[in-house]
C-alpha cells in the first residue's frame, strides 16, 4: 500500500480524533487522589462488591507504576486483607488474588485453614488450592494431599495434583495417578503435567507404557506424546494406537 | 544466463527477511553468456498468490514498486537496488514471498524470502498461531528452558528499570525483542503477534490459542488446554500451567472506562494523550495498567505477570501504540525532547534516573549487578544477536529503541507491525 496515502487516510481520521478524545475517558484528577479514594471505596463494607471490586482494579494498575504507588501500598494491602472476609464471594476471590500473588502469609494462613474446614470458607476447593498453588511453598502439598483423599469433584482433585507438582517427595504419587486408567482423565493430565515438571525421567517410563497401552485413552495418549514430541522423542507408537471411546 | 540476488537481512541458512524498512541489495550477472552489456533486468515479485509482497526503488524510500529496471554489467559487476516488504502485504509463511529476475520475458534469476511483521493475534493463519505457539512451548521447555530467564528478568525486584520512569517503552521493547528473537532462534519464521486490548479478540481465547479457565470460577482459574496443545505443560515458578480469568465478557473488548475511572482506553484515546513524550507516557498507567488488571491471575501483578505468555502479546501492543505514536508525530530522532524526555520523572527514588538516560545502557543485558541496579545475577545475558540486522549490539541503551526502523539511517532492530509502515520523515536525506 502506498505510504503516503496511507498517512492521508490516517489524517482524515486524526481530524476526527478531536471529537474522539473529547468523548473519551479522561482522568480528571491526580492519580494519587484516585487511589486515595479507591482505598476509602475498597474499605469501605458498606459500599457495594462490584465498586469494591472495580476500586482494587484501579489499585492494582496503580501499582504497575511502581515507585508511585509505594506510598498507597500498606493501606492497599489492608484492606485487601479485610476484604478476603467479607460476604461476597466475588470480593473474596478478587481479593485472595492479589494477596496471593504479593506472598501475603495472612491470605495464604486464611485459605489452608478454609481448606482444612478450621476457619470460614473463603472459595470453593478447587479455587482456593489453584491459589495456594501459585508457588511451590511446600506447607500446601499436605492439605492438598488432604483434599484429594477427601474429595471426588474433578477441578479439586486435579488441582490438588497441581499443588502436588510442587513437591519433590510426589513422584511416584503423581506417576500412579498419571496411570491410573480409573481416575478421571482431567486428573490424570494434572498427574501427567506435574510429573513432567518434577520428574522428567520417570515422565518418559511412564508416558511409554500409556502409549503402548492400546486400551488407554487416545487424548491422556495425546498429552504425554505430545510432551515427548516435543521434547524430541519418537512417536510412532503413539501414531498407531487404536483410536478409543472417551467415556469418562 | 544467471542473474544472482543478495540482499544483506539474510541469515546463514540463506533465508532472508524483510521488514517495511529498506535495506540495500544488488543484483548481477552470475553467468552473462548469451547476454547484452549492459543487459536490462527485471526485478519483480513472483511469491505465492496471497503471499508477502516486496517493493522496489534505486533509492532508498517510502515510495517503492512492484518491479525495477537495472541495466547490470555483463563483466558481472553489482548494481545496487533498494528492497522493503510492501505495506500492508506481509507473508504468512517462510518462502511465500519471492523476488524475480527477468531479462526480455524469461525468468534468469530468484530469490525466496519473508516479510516477517508482527501481527494483530486475530490476524493470524491457524498454521502462523500454531508456530508461535510451539516456539513459545519450546522456550518454556516445561519451565526448564531459556524462558525462565525472561520470567526472573519481570520481577519486583526490578521494577524500577522498567516501570514507573521514562524507558518504560523502551526497557519494555527491548524485552520484547529479546524474546522475539528466542523465538526466532526456535523458528525463524515467527514474528512476536499482538493482543489489540482495544477491539474484541475472541480467538485469542480460543482454546486452540491461549484458552480460557472453567466457565465456573468455583473450579478455579487454570486454564486447561486441549490435549496435545503447545502450552499444556507451561510451567513457571515451579508451578504448572497458566492462571487468568478475564474480567469482562471475551466477546467484547476490555471496558474502557470502569466505575467512573478510564480504564482500557481506545487507540484513538491513547494516541490523543499527547504528541510530546511527557504526555504519551501516561499510558502507562491507562490503557497498559488497566489492560493487566482486566484479568484475574499473575497477568495483574507487576511481579508475575511475565508467568503468562498474554503478558508479552499484551506488551506488544503497547510497543506498537508507541510505534503508531512515533509514526503519526514522526517521533524517531532522539535528540528531539518530544521523542523522549525525562519529564515528570519522579523525583528521588532513582538516583540519576539511572537506566532510563538516553545513553543508559538497560538492565538486565548490561551484566550490572551494583545498586540501583537489582543486585542478583542478571537472568539475561547479552543480548542476542539477529542473524539478519545488525542492531541494536549487545548492550543496548534507551537510545537504540527509539529509531527502531532506522528512519535515520542506521540499520534497522529487525521488527515491524502490520499497520505503522516506515515512513521516511521530510528532511530526512540518509
Amino acid at each position: 500500500m502506498n505510504v503516503k496515502e496511507y498517512r492521508r487516510q490516517v489524517e482524515a481520521r486524526l481530524a476526527a480524533r478531536a471529537s474522539v478524545s473529547a468523548a473519551a475517558p479522561v482522568a480528571t484528577k491526580p492519580p494519587e487522589q484516585t487511589w486515595k479514594e479507591a482505598i476509602a471505596q475498597l474499605s469501605d463494607s458498606s459500599a457495594s462488591a462490584e465498586t469494591r471490586i472495580h476500586a482494587i482494579q484501579l489499585l492494582q494498575a496503580g501499582t504497575f507504576l511502581g515507585r508511585q504507588f509505594d506510598p498507597f501500598r500498606a493501606d492497599y494491602i489492608a484492606a485487601l486483607r479485610a476484604a478476603i472476609l467479607d460476604a461476597d464471594i466475588s470480593l473474596r476471590h478478587s481479593a485472595l488474588d492479589v494477596l496471593v500473588d504479593f506472598g501475603d502469609e495472612f491470605a495464604r494462613q486464611k485459605l489452608t485453614e478454609s481448606l482444612r474446614g478450621i476457619g470460614a470458607q473463603l472459595l470453593p476447593a478447587a479455587a482456593a488450592l489453584g491459589l495456594l498453588a501459585r508457588d511451590d511453598h511446600g506447607s500446601a502439598s499436605e492439605v492438598a494431599r488432604d483434599v484429594f483423599t477427601n474429595s471426588t469433584d474433578v477441578p479439586t482433585r486435579a488441582q490438588a495434583v497441581r499443588v502436588l507438582g510442587s513437591d519433590p517427595t510426589a513422584s511416584g504419587f503423581l506417576a500412579r495417578i498419571m496411570n491410573d486408567k480409573d481416575e478421571f482423565r482431567e486428573v490424570r493430565r494434572a498427574g501427567a503435567v506435574a510429573l513432567r515438571n518434577l520428574d522428567p525421567q520417570l515422565f518418559r517410563t511412564k508416558a511409554a507404557e500409556i502409549l503402548d497401552d492400546h486400551t488407554d485413552f487416545k487424548d491422556i495418549k495425546a498429552t504425554v506424546g505430545g510432551a515427548l514430541e516435543r521434547a524430541g522423542q519418537a512417536l510412532d507408537r503413539f501414531r498407531s494406537a487404536r483410536p478409543s471411546d472417551d467415556t469418562k | 544466463m544467471r542473474v544472482e540476488i543478495t540482499i544483506p537481512a539474510t541469515d546463514a541458512q540463506d533465508r532472508t527477511f524483510l521488514t517495511w524498512a529498506p535495506v540495500k541489495g544488488s543484483a548481477r550477472l552470475a553467468d552473462a553468456a548469451g547476454a547484452a552489456d549492459p543487459t536490462l533486468v527485471m526485478l519483480r515479485n513472483a511469491g505465492a498468490a496471497g503471499g508477502g509482497r516486496v517493493a522496489f526503488d534505486k533509492q532508498r524510500s517510502d515510495e517503492g514498486t512492484p518491479e525495477l529496471e537495472l541495466q547490470l554489467p555483463a563483466n558481472g559487476t553489482a548494481v545496487d537496488f533498494w528492497v522493503a516488504g510492501e505495506f500492508m502485504e506481509p507473508s504468512s509463511t517462510y518462502g511465500d514471498t519471492a523476488i524475480e529476475a527477468v531479462v526480455a520475458g524469461n525468468p534468469v534469476g530468484r530469490r525466496e524470502l519473508m516479510v516477517r511483521i508482527r501481527k494483530n493475534a486475530v490476524k493470524l493463519s491457524g498454521a502462523e498461531r500454531d508456530r508461535f505457539l510451539l516456539a513459545l512451548g519450546k522456550l518454556n521447555d516445561a519451565g526448564q528452558g531459556p524462558f525462565k530467564g525472561f520470567r526472573d528478568t519481570h520481577v519486583a525486584a526490578a521494577q524500577d528499570e522498567a516501570h514507573g520512569f521514562p524507558a518504560f517503552p523502551p526497557w519494555h521493547r527491548a524485552y520484547l525483542l529479546d524474546l522475539e528473537r528466542e523465538l526466532q532462534a526456535i523458528d525463524a519464521s515467527v514474528a512476536l503477534p499482538y493482543w489489540r486490548f482495544d477491539e474484541p479478540a475472541p480467538a485469542l481465547f480460543a482454546p486452540e490459542f491461549l484458552g480460557m479457565p472453567p466457565a465456573d470460577a468455583a473450579q478455579g482459574d487454570v486454564i486447561v488446554f486441549p490435549h496435545g496443545h503447545a502450552l499444556e505443560f507451561w510451567r513457571t515458578d515451579g508451578s504448572d500451567s497458566i492462571e487468568r480469568r478475564p474480567r469482562y465478557d471475551i466477546a467484547g473488548a476490555p471496558p474502557q472506562s470502569v466505575g467512573g475511572q478510564p480504564a482500557v482506553i481506545s487507540q484513538d484515546a491513547t494516541l490523543a494523550l499527547g504528541t510530546n513524550y511527557a504526555d504519551f507516557r501516561l499510558m502507562e498507567f491507562s490503557p497498559h495498567g488497566r489492560a493487566h488488571t482486566s484479568f484475574l491471575g499473575p497477568i495483574g501483578k507487576i511481579s508475575k505477570a511475565a508467568k503468562d505468555p498474554l503478558f508479552f502479546m499484551l506488551h506488544a501492543n503497547i510497543d506498537r501504540l508507541w510505534a503508531r505514536w512515533q509514526w503519526e508525530n514522526q517521533r524517531t530522532d532522539p535528540a528531539n525532547a518530544a521523542t523522549f524526555s525525562l519529564g515528570g520523572s519522579l523525583a528521588g527514588p532513582r538516583p540519576g534516573l539511572l537506566g532510563h538516560n538516553l545513553g543508559d545502557t538497560m538492565w538486565p543485558w548490561n551484566g550490572e549487578k551494583t545498586p540501583p541496579r537489582p543486585t542478583f545475577d542478571p537472568p539475561r545475558g547479552a543480548f542476542p544477536a539477529s542473524a539478519t540486522v545488525g542492531r541494536p549490539g549487545p548492550h543496548p541503551t534507551v537510545r537504540d529503541m527509539i529509531d527502531y526502523q532506522g528512519v535515520h539511517g542506521e540499520d534497522t532492530l529487525g521488527f515491524d507491525y502490520d499497520d505503522v509502515p516506515f515512513e521516511l520523515h521530510s528532511g530526512v536525506t540518509v
